[in-house]
């Protein structure tokens, strides 16, 4: 069965496995708390990044924490430009209505941000604000595609790529040749099928639990309280890696 | 032809405290002075985030007035 294993306990744990240690993955969670000090696993994930530079332990990403990193730094930046239009000091000019809508979505963030979860606005709530920033006027200038322009474009790529530099993070590139001195064996839509059907669990974090065992690499760091309790629920001989709150609080009386 | 061989990043002390910091200094903290213009004529703003601030003190001297 897998295993879950608080960060503080991280050298104890290095010291059970054989070496060299070929890599371990990272999920969405732990690069968000990574890259965002305000994240209420900042700390914990500051601690975990510095073990595995002292142990020289690669962190490999994939596609999915990729893409899933690129959607969360997209949410931020338009969350934060959307609130910082309400701010005292704001240059924006913006109308009554649009002011109504943006305070709306404040009310929840803040209820979000008191529950100890990231304020950031979900889609739908964005595609609410999109939809406020319409030509009045049918003057053929849209707002929030300008909006997007000057906040956004190119800042994802680059926020991607500061990441990988400073984190010094590897891609698991499964379409690649070279990916083979990295797995056990190849990988099977079959086998994420049965991850997500076992324990509901989402289809991202299902394929990096399906991508972990089918590696060579023996755990996965993360900060989701879902992948671990799919990591416990498995059959395979793979062990998670949390933060010591979480693991203590949430997973440390699982038994399945 | 061998493939050319995969160069693997290792993690190095201190790189995450600079890549934060990296991050926070990419996001754009004002916007331009076309953009505010832009979004102005588009919303039909009128006196910034305070407008309704504005709106609500015109309505309690035209009341006071009443």
């Amino acid at each position: 069965m897998g295993r879950a294993v608080p960060f503080y306990k991280i050298d104890e744990y290095l010291k059970t496995l054989p070496t060299p240690i070929t890599g371990c993955l990272v999920d969405t969670q732990f690069l968000i708390a990574a890259s965002e000090e305000l994240h209420v696993f900042s700390e914990d994930a500051e601690f975990l990044f510095e073990k595995l530079a002292e142990y020289k332990i690669p962190i490999f990403t994939t596609v999915t924490t990729r893409a899933e990193f690129i959607d969360y730094r997209r949410r931020s930046i338009i969350t934060e430009t959307l609130m910082g239009m309400l701010a005292p000091s704001s240059p924006w000019k913006i109308s009554e209505e649009v002011t109504r809508v943006l305070r709306a979505q404040k009310v929840w963030l803040d209820t979000q941000a008191k529950k100890d979860e990231l304020p950031l606005l979900t889609d739908t709530r964005i595609k609410t604000c999109k939809e406020s920033f319409m030509p009045k006027d049918h003057s053929g200038r849209i707002g929030w595609m300008k909006i997007c322009e000057e906040y956004l474009s190119g800042k994802l790529l680059e926020a991607w790529n500061l990441l990988v530099e400073g984190m010094s993070l590897n891609y698991l590139d499964t379409r690649s040749e070279s990916v083979a001195a990295y797995m056990s064996h190849s990988l099977s839509w079959e086998h994420m099928y049965s991850i997500s059907e076992n324990t509901a669990l989402s289809s991202s974090d299902s394929m990096i639990l399906n991508t972990l065992c089918s590696s060579k690499f023996p755990f996965v760091v993360s900060a989701d309280f879902d992948l671990a309790y799919a990591m416990l629920a498995d059959s395979s001989d793979k062990t998670v890696l949390l933060p010591d709150n979480l693991h203590y609080h949430k997973v440390k009386a699982l038994r399945f | 032809m061998s493939e050319p061989e995969v160069k693997i990043r290792i993690p190095k002390e201190g790189g995450l405290a600079e890549a934060r910091q990296k991050l926070k200094d990419l996001k754009r903290k004002s916007p331009s002075p076309e953009l505010v213009k832009i979004i102005e004529e588009v919303t039909d703003g009128e006196n910034g985030t305070d407008q309704s601030e504005d709106i609500a003190a015109r309505n309690h001297d035209r009341d006071a007035e009443v």
